[in-house]
């Protein structure tokens, strides 16, 4: 049968929130040569986190490393904040840092996706390719909202991901994980 | 509330309108060359971009010098070592993000710059000086390596200063 499926990014609308002009311009680039027409920018999280009372965002894409706020606490504000405009939108997180410690903090924060910087093209289209084939439920939990952490729909059998998981955990805390291990991270609880 | 009895929510998918037909997509080859395309056209800019970066670098350490407080300037620093991490690589400049890294990583937890510590932050800003300088793409080769053999050995000798 004839697979005729395929990635519209037209009608969605992305904000990017970094505190670097060049890469939110980089980023928008991407955006734009990929089909996306609405994309909002802010230069600072609590800055993004006032614009999206007005953009709805069907996408964020936010950078780790900011101040005063940092990516981490942006990404906590809008799972969390009462005022939050919408807990449950997907949220790609941007950082040059892919260290072990790194990737689950920003998992146990309630990113859906990480990125790590440098950034392609490719790597930022199969990020939204990720985050529209794998819608996933949230979780209420003790100490924790956001995506459910364990992958549904995606992804190595359980057992070759719980082993992947162990491999990467057995590397140095300070070694920068690829793109392939950060994704078999993000895919096991 | 234990996590065994957590919540499960199932949010509207708002990006349901983001992809036509069903079963797995592919990434569209004339998309992803036109936002490729869009990348390459950037790299006019981005040796623009990398100049405002290697400046301050250069700036910020010639005034922590003679700083009573060197933590905001050594935060500066890191600010546009980390920045040039996370661009070099987008534009084939690989180094650039490796070098830049080798720099935020020396700074990092460092509240005090002193003795052959300026040394190796300006050997970094001077090696990535040089990459630009012989446009030296992806790892650069021959010239690549012995780039980052000096760069090594005079953090080398600072790992040795500290004991």
């Amino acid at each position: 049968m004839l697979n005729d499926s395929r990635y519209v990014l037209d009608n969605i609308n992305v904000f990017v929130v970094d505190d670097n002009r060049h890469m939110r311009s980089l980023v928008q680039s991407i955006l734009h040569a990929l089909g996306v027409k609405n994309i909002g920018e802010a230069g600072d999280a609590a800055e993004a986190f006032k614009e999206l009372q007005h953009f709805i965002a069907d996408v964020l894409i936010v950078d780790w490393h900011m101040e005063p706020l940092d990516g981490l606490d942006f990404v906590r504000l809008v799972r969390t904040a009462k005022d939050s405009p919408n807990p449950y939108v997907p949220i790609i997180m941007l950082s040059g840092y892919t260290e072990y410690r790194r990737v689950t903090e920003a998992r146990d924060a309630g990113v859906n996706e990480f990125l790590a910087k440098p950034i392609s093209a490719r790597a930022l289209y199969q990020r939204f390719a990720a985050i529209i084939d794998n819608p996933r439920p949230f979780v209420r939990a003790k100490g924790y909202f956001g995506p459910d952490r364990r992958r549904q729909n995606s992804g190595p059998p359980r057992g070759k991901s719980e082993r992947r998981k162990d491999e990467i955990e057995k590397k140095a805390a300070s070694e920068a994980l690829s793109q392939n291990d950060v994704e078999s991270l993000l895919a096991s609880k | 509330m234990p996590e065994s009895q957590a919540q499960f929510i199932r949010p509207p998918n708002a990006l349901r309108k983001a992809k036509v037909g069903s079963g797995p997509a592919k990434l569209d080859p004339q998309l992803l060359a036109k936002a490729e395309a869009a990348v390459d056209d950037m790299q006019q800019h981005y040796a623009d971009w990398a100049d405002e970066d290697l400046t301050m670098l250069e700036k910020t350490l010639r005034d922590i010098r003679d700083a009573e407080d060197q933590v905001p300037h050594i935060k500066t620093l890191f600010r546009h070592a980390l920045d040039m991490k996370g661009q070099g690589g987008s534009f084939g400049y690989d180094m650039v993000t490796q070098v830049a890294g080798s720099l935020a990583d020396f700074i990092t937890g460092r509240t005090e710059l002193k003795g052959i510590d300026f040394d190796v932050v300006a050997a970094h800003v001077q090696t990535m000086r040089a990459v630009f300088a012989e446009d030296v793409k992806g790892d650069g080769g021959k010239t690549g390596k012995a780039l980052m053999g000096g760069l090594h050995a005079i953090v080398a000798k600072a790992a040795a200063a500290k004991g």
